[in-house]
């Protein structure tokens, strides 16, 4: 058998680790902004939604690529091209109308959302986006004791809305009996059994989302008020299922 | 629906929606705890594309084909055992030996078969359970006998069990009584094997119908008693007679055209020649053999 290109193997490893995609993606920076370049027919900006659709579609040519698919980066060209393709046509319907941000034709350089009135305080969104991001930090450096990253958890993210809801009653169960999630953080581990049977969920769908599970459960400890008034609409379900 | 943005990669961001989905997206130069309100979610990869679906469904229809046929040739007649008592049964059997029927091939065997179901069973579990219902119903007494006549397209397993199946009836019926077990091969082994039960005394029947009848057909003059005057004889009118006469130039020769001979020379009256001292010249027949009886 020929001798595969070095990148197929590196193309393998990050499937499964996300440090390592990363590390194939910024690598191949490159040749993503080059293919983004060619379809636009001008060198590309990080600025571009047309760049981040093709890094976009590189990670997805990464968890999608098989050796059946051909050599790698022909595929991943392909993946990007038929990505920025179908953006296009999505973005079509919007052609004609004018941007606000575009500049307006007078000198100082306004553009059209310059002149609408302001209505947003842009300091507590800034304070709240701040506040947010420090919660998110906690999180992420819990998650890491455990073992996981949000890319992780991501990946093992029920798919189905039937799951998504089966997990959801089980956050709620576990939410209203916050000896769980003592145990959780007591021991490191899951209490699996107590959740399938106090929830009714079966422990195998459990068992199958069991980081994404950790990731919630995590959220309903003490710390995370924002991102649990974010999940409001989870939480909330249950109280009009108990009410 | 709304999104936080959570981690920043180099190709993507990971963000949670208001439903609890934590979701992976095109970077848009966001900054981690960002809200958003709109994403471009990354395609979830294809777990199970074609590339695999079909393989596989390839696969599995072959499996289901093979089962099904497995399943046929359980059902296929590989080899016939005629049981003959005096009641005569076939046991139609698999490649397992597993019975698919039974069924009586004479009227007594018709009796002995009714409302017995030998489907599903083993053979010689079958051949041990008809046995039984024979002794029971009177066809099958001590010294009797059993033929076995074994048929099959294989020579193989004709031969196979043409030990195996009077091995094991013998075992079965040496504790009740004593039967002789013949077995022959069917059309295709042919061989005849006659397998004398333990003690001698009931190997009678044996012998029996060996080389008896072969030179039977022949209606020849061979002048005996047996052929009488009477059958002839009496028939004064036929020409018959003539054939005694067409007798005197003695060899068949004339036979063969015969016919001719046949009709031209009838005096009604030759019988008597008929019985008259035929004169060796027969001799091709051996008139031994019809005197002995």
């Amino acid at each position: 058998m020929d001798k595969e290109h070095p990148i197929v193997e590196a193309v393998f490893a990050a499937k499964t680790d996300s440090a390592r995609a990363d590390g194939l993606i910024r690598d191949c920076l490159p040749f993503i902004r080059g293919q983004a370049s060619r379809f636009l027919g001008r060198p590309c900006t990080d600025q571009d939604d047309e760049y981040s659709i093709a890094l976009i579609a590189f990670h997805e040519a990464i968890q999608n690529y098989s050796r059946m698919r051909g050599p790698f980066l022909r595929y991943a060209a392909l993946t990007i091209r038929s990505r920025l393709i179908d953006h296009q046509r999505r973005e079509k319907r919007h052609r004609g109308q004018i941007s606000l941000f575009a500049p307006r034709d007078e000198e100082d350089g306004r553009t059209l959302a310059d002149t609408l009135p302001e209505d947003r305080d842009r300091f507590a969104e800034a304070e709240t986006r701040e506040a947010t991001r420090r919660e998110i930090e906690e999180l992420a450096t819990v998650l890491q004791r455990f073992g996981a990253s949000f890319s992780d958890i991501a990946d093992n993210c029920p798919r189905q809305q039937r799951t998504l809801e089966a997990c959801g009653q089980a956050v709620r169960y576990a939410a209203a009996h916050p000896d769980l999630l003592e145990e959780l953080l007591r021991t490191g581990r899951l209490p699996l059994a107590r959740l399938a049977e106090g929830s009714g969920i079966a422990r195998k769908t459990l068992e199958r989302h069991r980081r994404y599970l950790l990731a919630m459960l995590l959220i309903q400890t003490n710390g995370y008020e924002i991102i649990r008034g974010h999940l409001h609409r989870v939480l909330k379900r249950g109280e009009e299922a108990t009410a | 629906m709304k999104y936080i943005v959570l981690e920043r990669h180099p190709g993507y961001v990971v963000v949670l929606d208001e439903e609890g989905r934590f979701l992976k997206a095109a970077d848009r130069q966001y900054q981690v705890g960002q809200q958003l309100d709109a994403i471009l979610p990354m395609r979830p990869p294809r777990r199970r594309g074609r590339a695999i679906l079909f393989p596989a469904l390839t696969a599995a229809a072959c499996l289901v084909l093979l089962a099904l046929s497995a399943v046929r040739m359980a059902q296929i007649p590989y080899a016939s055992v005629y049981m003959t008592i005096n009641p005569q049964v076939r046991i139609d059997v698999n490649r397992r030996d597993t019975v698919l029927t039974v069924e009586g091939t004479n009227p007594d065997g018709e009796v002995l078969t009714e409302g017995y179901e030998g489907r599903g069973k083993e053979l010689e579990q079958v051949m041990d359970e008809l046995t039984d219902r024979a002794v029971e119903m009177g066809w099958l007494h001590p010294g009797g006998q059993i033929t076995l006549t074994l048929d099959a397209e294989d020579g193989d397993w004709v031969a196979a069990h043409s030990d195996s199946l009077p091995a094991h009836l013998n075992e079965y019926l040496s504790e009740t009584l004593q039967v002789t077990i013949r077995v022959d091969g069917g059309e295709t082994g042919g061989q005849e094997a006659a397998i004398p039960v333990g003690p001698p005394p009931t190997a009678v029947p044996t012998a029996t119908p060996t080389a008896a009848p072969t030179a039977v057909p022949t209606p020849v003059p061979a002048g005996d008693s047996g052929y009488g005057d009477s059958a002839y004889g009496s028939s004064e009118t036929q020409g018959d007679s003539g054939y005694t006469a067409a007798t005197a130039p003695p060899q068949d020769s004339g036979y063969g055209e015969g016919d001719s001979g046949y009709e031209t020379p009838a005096p009604p009256e030759q019988d008597s020649g008929y019985d008259s001292p035929e004169p060796a010249e027969d001799s091709g027949y051996e008139d031994s053999a019809y005197d002995s009886e």
